[in-house]
């Protein structure tokens, strides 16, 4: 059962949305339950501690507390629960959601001035939700976790195709199906902390031996499946094709 | 006292290692960039060989009496130079040239200095004169040039030396006389050599010399930089009279709506009187939705901009706003806490953000082009929400987040199909044609180039996602 939790000074508002909700879960059989519904954060974030689940949670942008705002809330509310579904519920249009996305992972905002619009805000976060839960579910990866400066980044280690040691000194770039990433560390650490799968092809690569399409014996290159490049030493030549017979036989 | 080639290799390991020195600190002064710690060790092995073996030799056969053997020397050390600045500074090949003639040519008329204290040359054979020559070339010289290098960041002079080579072909001309400084010296040197003393060497020529090259160059940089710093100015005040526009019209919208609000006012508080809630309740929703629709947007865009504090900045994004405007572009921008200083030069940042607004301009431009080829109309974009997690919109959004930690740099365009992620980096590589494309390469140049810079590339639901960190200074 995923816990809702709704924080915003208007009681009118708040009554709106919990029957909303509740409506909505009573209709379409969520797995959901409203447990908090409160004008002040601090109480909010007591009943989500004291709760420890992953939770969604509708708050107001404009809260009228001394302490938080909509924003600082969210940032509150991720330092407990990294996972948790953020919904906003603003009074304006306009509201720097871009933002609150990239800093907060915000799901969505709701306009309130629109009852219509709101309910449907609500049917349809709900039921985005659902679905993210169900596909994370039936998914089960190993992750590689980068600290990109200061916010950390979760990629699937099996979208990875290679690292690379950048221009800078403990720079290393990945390069991974969906896009690059420039972080620090030390490849030595990452070759032993990412076991066999990656192998040290070279002196500035470490490779993800799945994902090798093919080799280019002459140029010394590696062809990784979406057709990015980069070499290999002599030295690992008869390493990789023992592993990548390996590979093609299983 | 003999020489022999031994002998001679060891005296003059420790006088490399001094004049490697003096060019670690001019170059680095020169150019306020320090080297890669782990590639200096090699760039010198590499430097004493080129110069130790040939000096040696050239030593050994008297053959330093030749001027042409004085140039040849010359251009041994500065390719050495070369070599250090393109190892250990990453430096492209052609500002290494000029960067390394410069260094050289500095190294040499400082060394000169010690002309004007000498009676005579020193007899090498001599030992008192050998110990006298050793102590001048490889300690007092690292004081002296020491003592240069500080002039030269006191005087900012490395400011206009590094205008002149991010200047490129506008100074194609005075590129060429920095990589022939060197040979200008041992002509000059050798056009007056009386041949009395320092048969090498002319203090009063060296002198003349860098006096002469420090006055001219000093005068053309600093023409240069005043032409720049009107022509910057001009475009700060062409920035400033937009963003003075767009207040302007943010004004007028509103009283425009002041007026239309009155007059539907009187029809709500007529319907009120008539108990016809429900009529309020739709003017209500209907008169904030038009204010947010005609209004907001603007109020919206013109508070994000100016929490963008940074003057060139500010202008930079005033200027693309507008452009992209006149191309028909939706473009939003989001800075909701106060952006006030970054930790790399404005310049840098502007020139940055600006190749990140302009590739993400170009490519919605065609995706919006494809769109309407598919008959769809161009105004369906921001405020379309056809689905969660796409209602950010069909256009560029760019995002400048500040906080303790740095200041977050994120644009983000549609994109019409996979974008080659392996290739955009290759230099030259475009979706726009070939012969351009070269603006993700020098993004990336800026990247490399500051310890507390990171970059992040990816592509997520149709969006192609640039993201730029820059980390507070020490963080």
């Amino acid at each position: 059962m995923i816990p809702i939790y709704l924080c915003d000074d208007d009681p009118a508002v708040r009554r709106a949305v919990r029957s909303e909700l509740e409506k909505e879960i009573l209709i379409s059989g969520y797995d959901m339950e409203v447990v908090c519904d409160t004008g002040s954060p601090r109480k909010l974030l007591d009943a989500a501690r004291e709760n420890g689940k992953r939770g969604i949670y509708f708050l107001d942008v404009d809260l009228k507390d001394g302490k938080y705002t909509g924003f600082t809330l969210g940032q509150e509310i991720r330092r407990e629960d990294t996972r948790g579904f953020l919904v906003y519920v603003t009074a304006f249009g306009e509201l720097a959601f871009e933002t609150f996305r990239y800093k907060l992972e915000a799901l969505d905002y709701i306009v309130k001035d629109d009852p219509e619009e709101m309910f449907r805000g609500i049917r349809r976060c709900l039921n985005v939700i659902t679905e993210r839960v169900q596909n994370e579910q039936e998914e089960d990866r190993p992750y590689f976790t980068v600290k990109f400066m200061d916010t950390v980044r979760h990629i699937p280690v099996d979208d990875i195709l290679y690292f690379e040691t950048g221009g800078k000194s403990h720079r290393i770039i990945l390069h991974g199906i969906k896009g690059n990433i420039d972080f620090t560390g030390s490849i030595r650490d990452l070759q032993k902390s990412l076991g066999k799968q990656f192998l040290r092809v070279h002196r500035a690569y470490l490779a993800n031996v799945s994902h090798i399409r093919e080799l280019d014996v002459r140029d010394k290159k590696i062809v990784f499946t979406n057709g990015e490049e980069c070499f290999f030493s002599r030295k690992v030549k008869n390493e990789l094709f023992r592993l990548l017979d390996l590979d093609f036989q299983t | 006292m003999e020489y022999t080639f031994f002998s001679l290799t060891l005296i003059n390991i420790p006088l490399v290692l001094s004049e490697f020195l003096c060019c670690l600190m001019l170059i680095s002064a020169l150019t306020r960039k320090r080297p890669d710690k782990k590639r200096v060790v090699p760039a010198y092995i590499l430097y004493s060989l080129l110069l130790i073996l040939p000096g040696d030799f050239f030593y050994l056969r008297g053959l330093f009496d030749s001027p042409l053997i004085q140039l040849v020397n010359m251009y041994l050390e500065v390719a050495a130079c070369m070599l250090l600045l393109k190892a250990a500074y990453r430096e492209p090949w052609n500002d290494a040239a000029v960067t390394a003639s410069t260094a050289v040519f500095l190294f040499w008329q400082i060394n000169d200095v010690d002309g004007f204290f000498l009676a005579d040359n020193y007899d090498l054979s001599v030992p008192g004169d050998l110990a006298a020559y050793m102590a001048v070339n490889c300690l007092l010289i690292l004081a002296l040039v020491g003592l240069a290098a500080w002039f030269i960041s006191r005087k900012r002079l490395d400011e206009e030396y590094r205008n002149f080579l991010s200047g490129g072909r506008r100074f194609g001309f005075w590129r060429v006389v920095f990589f022939l400084l060197p040979a200008v010296r041992v002509i000059a040197v050798e056009l007056v050599n009386e041949r009395i003393m320092l048969n090498n060497s002319n203090p009063v020529v060296s002198l003349f010399l860098l006096l002469i090259v420090y006055g001219v160059l000093n005068y053309i940089f600093r023409c240069d930089m005043q032409t720049r710093r009107i022509q910057e100015q001009q475009m700060h005040l062409r920035q400033q009279e937009l963003y003075i526009q767009n207040l302007e019209s943010v004004q007028r919208d509103v009283r425009i709506f002041r007026h239309d609000f009155k007059n539907r006012m009187a029809g709500a508080v007529l319907q009120a009187d008539e108990g016809n809630l429900q009529a309020v309740q739709e003017f209500i929703t209907e008169v904030t939705g038009e204010f947010e629709r005609k209004v907001g947007e603007k109020i919206f865009q013109t508070a994000q901009l100016g929490n963008i504090q940074i003057a060139e900045l500010k202008g930079l994004l005033a200027v693309k706003a507008a452009e992209m405007q006149r191309r028909e572009i939706p473009f939003r921008l989001e800075a909701a806490a106060p952006v006030t200083q970054t930790a790399i030069p404005a310049g840098e940042l502007c020139r940055a953000a600006g190749i990140l607004l302009d590739n993400a301009a170009e490519e919605t431009e065609a995706f919006l082009r494809k769109r309407e080829a598919d008959g769809k109309r161009r105004d369906e974009t921001f405020s379309n929400r056809d689905d969660l997690g796409k209602y950010s919109g069909i256009g560029v959004t760019a995002l400048f987040c500040a906080d303790e930690t740095g200041v977050s740099i994120l644009v983000k365009n549609p994109a019409r199909s996979q974008v080659p992620l392996s290739r955009i980096w290759k230099e030259g590589y475009s979706t726009k044609g070939s012969g351009r494309g070269m603006g993700l390469t020098s993004y990336r140049q800026i990247v490399e180039s500051y310890e507390h810079v990171s970059s992040m590339t990816y592509q997520e639901d149709g969006f192609f996602v640039q993201e730029l960190k820059i980390g507070a200074k020490g963080g």
